[in-house]
């Protein structure tokens, strides 16, 4: 992994995506998640459909290698669905994709909807059989009349063809809108979790799940609280998070008792009352929650910062980073506009020693923890020609504006950067803006 | 409690505070307006039609804990009183999983006319809030079967006339009015002040339903006189 975050020279290697300004819904990505070794990258839209890309190397051996994603496999993962009782459309959008780790050469992963959860495999196919007794090579039967002689059909090479079929689907488990999903670190067990309860799945069993955390009062309205993110840990096959739209991250040991309403931890940090206003709660919301690699901490994205959680520290975080404070003052009109409630993913490198996450304006921001060095970047194709050095970005929150800055009032708050990965084990990330895909690399690799 | 300005009280000593007086009336204005504001855009995301798919359970629980913070804070001020409350929004869910947001236990007529009618002055007095009746949330009331008549009235000197007004609330209403459709609810108040902004944020929101708001001049109390209180009334009545 390369040295410090100042050190990194970020270029464009791929963007990928229309280039019309008109964005067709469908294609809006609503979702991106690299496989545990970052050969293979998810997307999922909002028309349902996954798109995989493989990560070809070139010149591997040589110090600074180019890699490029290329498709893989497309497949229409999730249809709109109705629900009669409720009159209710169910949205096809691809809220989460979750890889299984690999254990033989077909690939798995978990793709949910807002209500149904799927396991989809994805597998290779470069040999078939030719020479059959009894059919032609079209398929046809042959007239049985016409067959003289015995033969056996043999395997002979074809072009690569990559298949993608689903083989569970654990659906009727959620009455409220799915926003996670996490495999389990035994491997055999994932969670779901939607705005009010936590269900536990096994792999292989689609007809029954466990409910392990109900935040559902007995009275809806008595309701002030929503569960909004959640996460296995890491390594502790007992262990998960939950985050919830006051700004608390419960965390639940399922060895305790069968529902785990009961926290054994509870992380919250009290409020700083010189910035309290009337959006205090909002903007505290936690939009996600990822342990880091190591399983020491975890990261949550609230509305206007990143936080560092030390797991043995449940009184306030180690590090905060701000994301985009010069937002603090735009508030009322981030209600009005409904952009106070976007929700913004954040991601951890290989190493844990930077994290990443979105912002407005197509812009993005980078934290390193240990030189606590920050940057800002931008992914736009005007702005960055491939190979070239991408430049930070720096926004000006008032007064006078310097060359290269923009101010906080020409943003562009359609452009938002929601979905952001880092490969687990190269200085690469990606980027999703609304409906494009940018894909970065770390030119002293 | 959010942070807000000092309150301004009529019996403090003005000389040498006039300043301090008047930066401090501005301060819990400019709060107080903020507010209205934020409460009315609360009640629009609330109440406009969605589309055909199902809205986030969290933005609706945000911005209804957002109404009811603003509520709780207007009652324990005690200038707000219990007004008419609207027709609870249609359940989402006939098995009762749906999140149907509590109204506001004090009610509001129409976005703009509460506007009106909850800008508080600071001038008020205190009204006690348990002289009133106590209406359950979610019923809209019927005038006949209004336990309690309306409290007699002592009159905060400068705001709404209550005498007035109370026969008003408390008449049975056309429930059409409470259709927070900004198109029908413009056209219907046309001819209300629309609602006035105070400082550079709630300036840049569009209000919904009203043109330029007329900018109020940091030291004047919000004077709601009886011209403007039978426009509200005919709007009421449905006249």
């Amino acid at each position: 992994m390369a040295g410090a975050g100042g050190d990194m020279q970020w270029c464009l290697s791929q963007a990928k995506g229309s280039l019309d300004d008109d964005v067709t819904e469908a294609d809006i990505i609503s979702t991106l998640e690299f496989n545990h070794t970052g050969e293979l990258l998810a997307t999922g839209d909002k028309g349902g459909r996954i798109v995989i890309f493989q990560q070809e190397i070139e010149n591997k051996r040589q110090p600074q290698y180019r890699s490029e994603y290329n498709v893989y496999s497309t497949f229409q993962s999730h249809e709109p669905e109705f629900d009669y009782l409720k009159s209710l459309e169910i949205e096809e959008k691809i809220n989460k994709i979750r890889w299984i780790p690999q254990k033989n050469a077909a690939h798995f992963l978990l793709s949910t909807n807002d209500k149904t959860i799927k396991l989809w495999k994805i597998s290779e196919r470069d040999k078939r059989p030719e020479g059959y007794n009894l059919k032609e090579e079209d398929g046809r039967y042959r007239d049985p009349s016409t067959v003289t002689s015995l033969r056996v059909p043999v395997f002979r090479p074809m072009d690569l063809m990559v298949e993608a079929s689903p083989r569970k689907v654990f659906a009727n488990a959620h009455t409220y809108h799915i926003n996670s999903v996490s495999v389990n670190s035994d491997n055999e067990t994932y969670l779901s979790a939607d705005d009010l309860r936590i269900n536990l799945w096994h792999l292989e069993i689609t007809d029954r799940s466990f409910n392990i955390v109900d935040i559902k009062p007995a009275n809806m309205e008595e309701l002030t609280e929503v569960i909004t993110a959640a996460e296995f840990h890491p390594h502790q096959c007992n262990t998960f998070v939950y985050s919830s739209s006051k700004g608390t991250i419960r965390m639940c040991d399922m060895r305790a008792s069968a529902l785990c309403d009961k926290h054994s931890k509870m992380f919250e940090e009290p409020e700083d009352p010189s910035n309290r206003s009337f959006f205090s709660e909002i903007i505290s919301s936690i939009s996600d929650v990822k342990f880091s690699h190591s399983g020491r901490y975890m990261m949550t994205r609230d509305y206007l910062s990143v936080k560092i959680w030390d797991l043995n520290m449940e009184s306030k975080p180690v590090e905060t980073y701000q994301v985009h404070e010069y937002l603090r003052s735009k508030l009322c009109s981030l209600y009005e506009n409904d952009c106070i409630f976007d929700k913004f993913e954040c991601c951890w490198n290989g190493n844990d020693s930077m994290v990443m996450t979105g912002s407005y304006n197509n812009f993005f921001r980078m934290f390193d923890r240990d030189h606590r060095w920050d940057v800002t970047l931008e992914a736009s194709r005007e702005n960055s020609k491939p190979f070239q050095v991408i430049k930070p970005r720096k926004v000006c929150a008032g007064g006078k504006r310097k060359k290269d800055e923009i101010s906080v009032d020409s943003l562009d708050f359609n452009k938002k950067i929601l979905h952001t990965a880092w490969h687990p084990q190269d200085s690469i990330i990606v980027v999703a803006t609304t409906n494009n895909l940018y894909i970065f690399q770390d030119k002293m690799n | 409690m959010f942070g807000k300005g000092a309150k301004r009280k009529l019996d403090e000593d003005e000389e040498g505070l006039e300043g301090k007086a008047l930066a401090s009336a501005v301060a819990s204005v400019s709060y107080t307006l903020q507010r209205q504001t934020i409460f009315n855009i609360s009640l629009m995301k609330l109440y406009s039609q969605r589309p055909l798919g199902e809205p986030s359970l969290e933005r609706r629980v945000l911005i209804n804990n957002m109404l009811r913070r603003i509520q709780d804070e207007l009652k324990q001020e005690g200038s707000l009183r219990p007004l008419l409350l609207p027709p609870s929004p249609p359940p989402d869910d006939p098995m009762d999983e749906g999140f149907r947001e509590a109204p506001p236990s004090f009610g509001v007529l129409s976005a703009t006319a509460a506007g009106v009618l909850l800008a508080e002055s600071r001038c008020a007095e205190v009204r006690p809030m348990d002289a009133l009746p106590a209406l359950p949330p979610g019923v809209l009331v019927d005038i006949t079967s209004s336990p309690s008549s309306p409290p007699s009235s002592s009159s905060p000197s400068g705001f709404l006339s209550d005498l007035a007004l109370d026969d008003v609330l408390f008449a049975d209403i056309d429930t059409s009015m409470y259709d927070f459709d900004p198109c029908t609810t413009a056209g219907a108040v046309g001819a209300l002040p629309p609602v006035v902004t105070a400082d550079d944020l709630l300036k840049s929101l569009a209000s919904p339903y009203s043109g330029p708001a007329p900018q109020v001049s940091a030291n004047q109390p919000f004077k709601i006189d009886l011209t403007e209180l039978d426009h509200i009334m005919e709007v009421l009545v449905g006249s």
